[in-house]
């Protein structure tokens, strides 16, 4: 997800509250943890929303679990071997406070905010899909933990990639949702097997869930609107008419599947050849799968490696950044 | 929003569409190549005889009305490190994908399906050969997008496919006005009129579903050119979160287009292209 409003009230809050943080020498080249009034980068509000909404129980506990967890901290160090152009700043947020924000990436004021509903909602997809296996195959076992963590650090690649082709005015020919999505999948095959394995297994079932279980794939027949659950705003009904559903810019969650395995496979098919033995690529696509895991190296060399510290990177990939229960295969 | 493409210049493209009836003309021989290379051009064309007489209309129709050469004069500013060959020819399938090196191809079997797609969508016969004009169009630009990606070896994020349609959109939008409003409504309703119905594993193909890409032209097509196509979002055919995205998503495929490609296009030429009336009919009148 990329914003990209000139001018909004998250902007404004953001212009704001950098300029009061702002040290007297800009610092280019780092990640940085935005602080909020409290210091914190894992902000107890909602984010540009005027006035500010306090957390309910639910996001209060995901905020706690994640300054415990140190997701933002370990980000920053994650992302150290990138030279920015411009700094790029991280924060938590309950964003406008609905069930549906998604984490995102704020272009012209560089920006990430990981948003605790989408956190919810992970943490839900990865309850389900634990019980659910015991019932229905999956490719490969899963764990919570793991499927928690995967989920949430491969959105993060996402938006990461959204801030590189921003921050460092990368041609993007292709659709650019589908580039960050390529971007966090080839990301997560640099860091070792089990890296990898939590970050694919945490994308792949993310929208697996939300195509097989959530019914995010646009419809074949519209909805009778006298359905009970036929949305009222014509915003939303759009999600449920089997012609506007695809002018979203985001490809569909099976889409987004699909997509995520194939580089997976295509980069490296011994550590993750359970996905063809569970056949959850078709063949006709599953051949092309190494050229397009080439193509996006190749586009990844010449347009991103020019801005990183090799001698930092090689610091970065020797770290395991999981926990053993995030790398848990079951 | 129906514009007249014989009265528009694209006489020729006229010409194509009405040939779906089939002629009593026999193939052309198998194997034999009908083809136009100008010296100074790298973009060489090909019309290679199909064997299947179904597909003898089209042939002599391309040949005798020199689409490819439109195209050829039009890219004429870009020089590139080899030449690239863009042909027509019986592939055994609608669409063949590119490979690294090799030529761009518009397969008969697709020109071929598109006219009977529009004869059953339609029948005005202006619609069908908008239909028929905006297909041939979109595919050849899009195989050429391939085509030049490959030889500039220009790095692609995205997915290729979508990739070479935004390429498409941009360059159709870089014809006039009345050449470029009817080859865009043109992919536009080919896209539209799609009875694809996707589901399941078919969301992994490497090609968008049709309404997908629909929604792709449109916005390139808004963003270019409001006056002609903004009624698009006026009548909430793009829904406006897809709509306030468009001019951004625009500019990104021109800065694409300005750093990876410009560098390879002489722009004394690239202006003689675009002040160039694209009037096609004049190649029939010859």
């Amino acid at each position: 997800m990329k914003f990209s409003r000139p001018v909004s009230t998250i902007a404004f809050a953001i212009a704001s509250a950098i300029a009061l943080a702002m040290p007297a020498r800009a610092q280019t080249g780092v990640v940085r943890l935005w602080n909020g009034p409290d210091g914190s980068p894992y902000l107890s509000t909602t984010f540009g929303v005027n006035p500010p909404k306090q957390l309910s129980p639910e996001h209060a506990a995901i905020r706690e679990r994640l300054i415990k967890r140190r997701v933002l901290e370990e980000y920053v160090e994650f992302l150290s071997p990138v030279r920015w152009p411009h700094a790029l700043r991280l924060l938590a947020s309950d964003c406008s406070g609905g069930s549906g924000d998604s984490t995102y990436y704020g272009s012209r004021m560089y920006y990430i905010n990981v948003c605790y509903p989408f956190v919810a909602g992970y943490e839900k997809a990865a309850n389900f899909l634990f019980q659910e296996q015991t019932k229905r195959k999956l490719w490969t076992p899963v764990s919570r933990e793991a499927l928690v963590a995967g989920m949430f650090v491969a959105t993060l690649l996402h938006e990461t990639g959204h801030a590189a082709f921003d921050i460092m005015d990368v041609p993007v020919f292709g659709r650019e949702e589908d580039a960050a999505d390529q971007m966090s999948t080839f990301l997560a095959l640099q860091f070792g097997r089990e890296n990898a394995r939590t970050l694919v297994k945490g994308r792949a079932y993310f929208w697996y869930y939300n195509a097989a279980y959530l019914r995010a794939d646009p419809e074949i027949v519209k909805p009778d609107p006298r359905n009970p659950n036929y949305p009222k705003d014509p915003a939303a009904q759009c999600w449920w008419d089997p012609f506007c559903a695809y002018s979203d810019e985001h490809g569909t969650a099976s889409q987004r599947m699909y997509n995520t395995l194939c580089i997976a496979i295509g980069g490296q098919p011994d550590w993750f050849k359970d996905i063809m033995d569970a056949a959850w690529l078709p063949p006709d696509r599953a051949k092309n799968c190494g050229a397009e895991y080439q193509r996006v190296r190749t586009a990844f060399q010449k347009t991103i490696l020019p801005f990183i510290d090799q001698e930092q990177m090689k610091k970065v990939q020797a770290k395991s950044w999981f926990t053993g229960e995030e790398q848990k295969e079951r | 929003m129906q514009p007249n493409i014989c009265a528009a210049g694209l006489a020729l493209f006229c010409s194509i569409a009405l040939t779906t009836a089939g002629s009593a003309q026999a193939p052309a021989a198998p194997g034999s190549t009908a083809q136009t290379q100008p010296a100074q051009s790298n973009i060489k064309i090909a019309y290679e005889k199909p064997t299947n007489p179904k597909f003898a209309p089209i042939y002599d129709k391309l040949t005798k009305l020199k689409v490819l050469e439109e195209l050829q004069a039009f890219m004429a500013p870009v020089r590139l490190p080899r030449d690239i060959t863009v042909r027509v020819a019986q592939c055994g399938s609608e669409n063949i994908s590119y490979k690294p090196q090799g030529p761009a191809t518009i397969c008969y079997e697709l020109i071929d399906r598109i006219e009977h797609f529009a004869a059953t969508h339609t029948r005005d016969a202006n619609l069908q050969q908008l239909v028929i004009v905006g297909g041939f169009v979109q595919a050849t630009l899009h195989e050429t997008a391939h085509a030049l990606f490959d030889v500039l070896d220009v790095p692609i994020w995205g997915r290729e496919d979508d990739a070479a349609d935004r390429l498409a959109a941009a360059v159709m939008m870089q014809f006039g006005d009345d050449v470029a409003n009817i080859v865009m409504f043109g992919t536009q309703l080919l896209f539209r009129w799609s009875d694809q119905k996707w589901q399941g594993n078919a969301f992994a193909s490497e090609v968008s579903p049709d309404f997908q890409r629909y929604f792709n032209y449109a916005c390139v097509a808004v963003a270019a050119n409001y006056p002609q196509f903004g009624g698009l979002v006026e009548k909430r055919v793009i829904p406006q979160h897809r709509a306030n995205r468009c001019d951004d998503e625009y500019a990104q495929i021109r800065k694409a287009f300005d750093l990876r490609i410009m560098p390879h296009v002489d722009a004394d030429l690239l202006i003689k292209a675009r002040a160039t009336p694209w009037n096609l009919s004049a190649a029939i009148q010859q």
